[in-house]
């Protein structure tokens, strides 16, 4: 038997029983703001904690202010429309619930996957292969796995057995982690800012002072957006994925910085790919914000050179290219090339 | 319009269809896959939707087309281009052809021949004619009894993978000899049918047995002895540790029996790194399934429907009840043995239901219709 309790529900706000024990509570905005224990300043502080430490706080003083404390969270950091901020808030909160899964008590693990993300890992109790703690479906393990970098993720480098794939306790945590961060995007997008919420002062003084502790967006060394012809590596790439033919990662890795560097936004690249074709759009939407840097270590990737394209066979040279170090350079070679000729004119 | 040779192969197909339209069966989830077939004329017809497959095979019978194929995707509307089909699931299919298994018998029954001057030679193509030194070659693969016993031998280990590791129920993998030389394994109602590509080439890696760490089957450089023997995988486990350690312990025995504690053996073989190495790498290359590694993630691609005829051949692909028991020279030559008089250019020897037949230069022969549709269909001879 499970025993999930009202500590529970502080640290993973998604169970089902969270949400039924707030709705018995029946509380308002305005109950909220005026009980006695300050779930504002904790809702705040747990903002501020997530922007200073890349995790939100992991100790529990008090379950019901926690409880509260997350709608109330979730509203001031979507009232601060900077969705930098948001994605950050976002990702310490996921931390915060990864934390608490890497510590939780081994009996209920496996049901709260089952509920939070509806993936029922199964406990081994084999002392001949005790290295491993759980066992989950082989058709769960790999779209989860793909997007994890080292070896020891490759499908031929586990223990895999009638189905299944063997994973240790830390790994597991491992594999949901982009789930994790996907619930709290999507518990952002469901949240919806009531008219009257920032005439409250309280409120509208927090949200300020959340405002002057925001994380400033990592420098986007070029702002300029770009309506030119696309060289001819990355022409490429976009029309094979079109296609649904084999991209080699080098290709769709160059298609997204360029595309980035070029001004498209995350969500216009992802819709070059056609989920009709089995592009999965989570995982694409994961690769393409860790290259955008906006996931993991905030790493923006550049475009890589010519050279590097050429050394993973997905270079497509044609004399417009000339003598060009890196794609980006592609721009502003046509352009010149373009403007010589008005010139010429 | 077609040359007298065509028309004769197009007329012996159109018979073959006509005799055995009742054998051909209608692929599950007919209306949602595509089918689609390729013409004598060298034409392919695809994103073809079938919602009766009785009518199907009727115009199967009128075209009588050199190949008929069927998807292993399932889409919305499979009549409609790539991109507006709408993608539903796709069955697990793998692909073993002994092309692509480098055999050492290809030497002895591969041939090039000039286009301009008609010069055979033995092997693989060189770059210019040993004779005029022309480069216009074309190149003739052959198969023989020990490409198709390897091909066999790489679809039963395939099959022993999906059973013991993939948990696939074994009355869910059809085993189809290809038609030519090889064979078509094919998944359908499984919990994989919603994998995409990306994965799909992941459980390809997994078959081949690509990049397989030696740290991942607890052959770590940093540990004692101690926590090497700890490690080292037994006999007994599942997936490729087990399947690893069981070469070793054969290798060192040359018996599985009362083997599973062997792990102080195998460390002491990994003191010794270039034999370590050797067996290592030997292990890999043995029990490996060595599929096409691009068929499977490809799941746009159309497979050969079951029971039609092989456009290189003549012979139909046909599913195998027991793959053990399975004769690849008799049970796919399914075309008549009415006789057929033919002009052969030039032809190894090559057996099929049991009887030999060549090696033939320049000369006239009357074979069986099956022997003679073999080589008209590898262009070696022409309708007498």
């Amino acid at each position: 038997m499970v025993d999930i309790g009202k500590e529970d529900y502080a640290k993973y706000p998604f169970l089902p029983e969270t949400g039924a024990f707030v709705k018995t509570l029946n509380f308002t905005i305005t109950d909220l703001l005026n009980s006695d224990y300050n779930i504002l300043e904790n809702a705040k502080n747990r903002i501020i904690h997530g922007f200073k430490h890349g995790i939100s706080p992991t100790s529990i003083s008090n379950v019901e202010v926690e409880i509260f404390s997350f709608p109330l969270a979730l509203l001031l950091i979507k009232s601060t429309n900077n969705s930098y901020a948001i994605s950050k808030f976002a990702l310490a909160e996921s931390k915060r619930i990864e934390n608490f899964l890497l510590n939780e008590r081994q009996s209920v693990i496996p049901k709260l996957f089952e509920i939070i993300l509806k993936i029922q890992p199964i406990e081994i109790n084999d002392d001949s292969i005790d290295k491993w703690a759980y066992k989950i479906p082989l058709n769960s393990y790999l779209p989860r796995s793909l997007h994890l970098r080292g070896v020891n993720w490759r499908l031929v480098n586990r223990l895999v057995d009638q189905g299944f794939v063997y994973v240790k306790h830390k790994e597991l945590v491992e594999l949901l982690r982009s789930e994790i961060y996907e619930m709290i995007i999507s518990k952002l997008d469901e949240t919806k800012i009531p008219p009257s919420l920032l005439e409250n002062k309280s409120i509208s003084k927090t949200i300020k002072e959340i405002q002057n502790s925001m994380p400033r967006p990592p420098l986007n060394r070029s702002n300029i957006v770009f309506t030119g012809e696309y060289p001819p590596c990355v022409s490429k790439a976009i029309e094979m994925i079109k296609n649904g033919d084999q991209v080699k990662h080098y290709g769709k890795f160059l298609m997204t910085t360029f595309l980035l560097r070029a001004g498209k936004n995350v969500d216009d690249i992802i819709k070059m790919y056609p989920t009709s074709l089995g592009f999965s759009q989570s995982i694409t939407r994961y690769q393409v914000e860790h290259i955008a840097g906006l996931k993991g270590g905030g790493t923006k990737y550049s475009v890589p050179s010519c050279k590097t394209m050429k050394t993973n066979d997905f270079c497509f040279k044609t004399e417009a290219c000339g003598s060009i170090i890196n794609p980006l350079q592609f721009r502003n070679k046509t352009n010149m090339v373009k403007k010589n000729a008005r010139q010429k004119h | 319009m077609l040359d007298k040779n065509t028309e004769s192969i197009k007329t012996i197909f159109r018979d073959y269809y006509k005799k055995n339209k009742n054998r051909i069966n209608s692929p599950s989830r007919l209306k949602e896959r595509e089918f689609g077939y390729l013409s004598f004329d060298g034409f392919m017809h695809r994103h073809i939707s079938v919602s009766d497959f009785s009518d199907f095979l009727e115009n199967i019978i009128y075209k009588s087309p050199k190949g008929v194929y069927a998807s292993c995707s399932y889409y919305n509307h499979p009549a409609k281009n790539m991109a507006e089909k709408e993608w539903k699931g796709s069955d697990l299919a793998f692909d073993i052809d002994a092309d692509a298994l480098n055999l050492k018998c290809k030497n002895q029954h591969d041939h090039w021949i000039c286009k301009n001057c008609g010069k055979v030679g033995k092997g693989s193509r060189p770059n210019n004619c040993t004779k005029c030194k022309d480069n216009k070659i074309n190149v003739l693969t052959w198969s023989c009894s020990n490409c198709l016993g390897a091909t066999k031998n790489e679809a039963i280990k395939l099959f022993d993978i999906l059973v013991k590791d993939f948990g696939i129920s074994q009355k869910d993998i059809s085993i189809f000899f290809s038609g030519n030389k090889g064979y078509h394994l094919v998944v359908e109602n499984s919990v994989y049918e919603k994998l995409d590509r990306r994965e799909r080439r992941e459980i390809v890696d997994y078959m081949l047995c690509k990049e397989i760490s030696l740290q991942s089957l607890g052959f770590d450089k940093k540990f004692s002895y101690s926590q090497l023997i700890q490690h080292i995988p037994l006999s007994n486990q599942p997936g490729w540790p087990g399947r690893i350690a069981h070469f070793f312990t054969d290798y060192e025995t040359g018996s599985s029996a009362d083997s599973l504690n062997f792990s102080e053996k195998i460390a002491e073989i990994y003191s010794t790194k270039s034999k370590f190495n050797k067996i290592f790498k030997q292990s890999v290359i043995s029990l490996r399934s060595n599929i096409d590694p691009s068929v499977t993630p490809d799941m746009s691609r159309i497979f050969r429907l079951p029971t039609s005829l092989h456009n290189k051949s003549g012979f139909a692909k046909i599913k195998c009840g027991d793959i053990l028991s399975f004769e690849p020279s008799t049970q796919p030559v399914v075309l008549s043995s009415e006789p057929l008089k033919i002009n052969i250019t030039f032809c190894p020897v090559f057996t099929l239901k049991g009887i030999t037949y060549g090696p033939f230069k320049k000369s006239t022969e009357t074979l069986p219709t099956f022997a003679s549709v073999y080589l008209l269909l590898h262009k070696l001879a022409t309708i007498a």
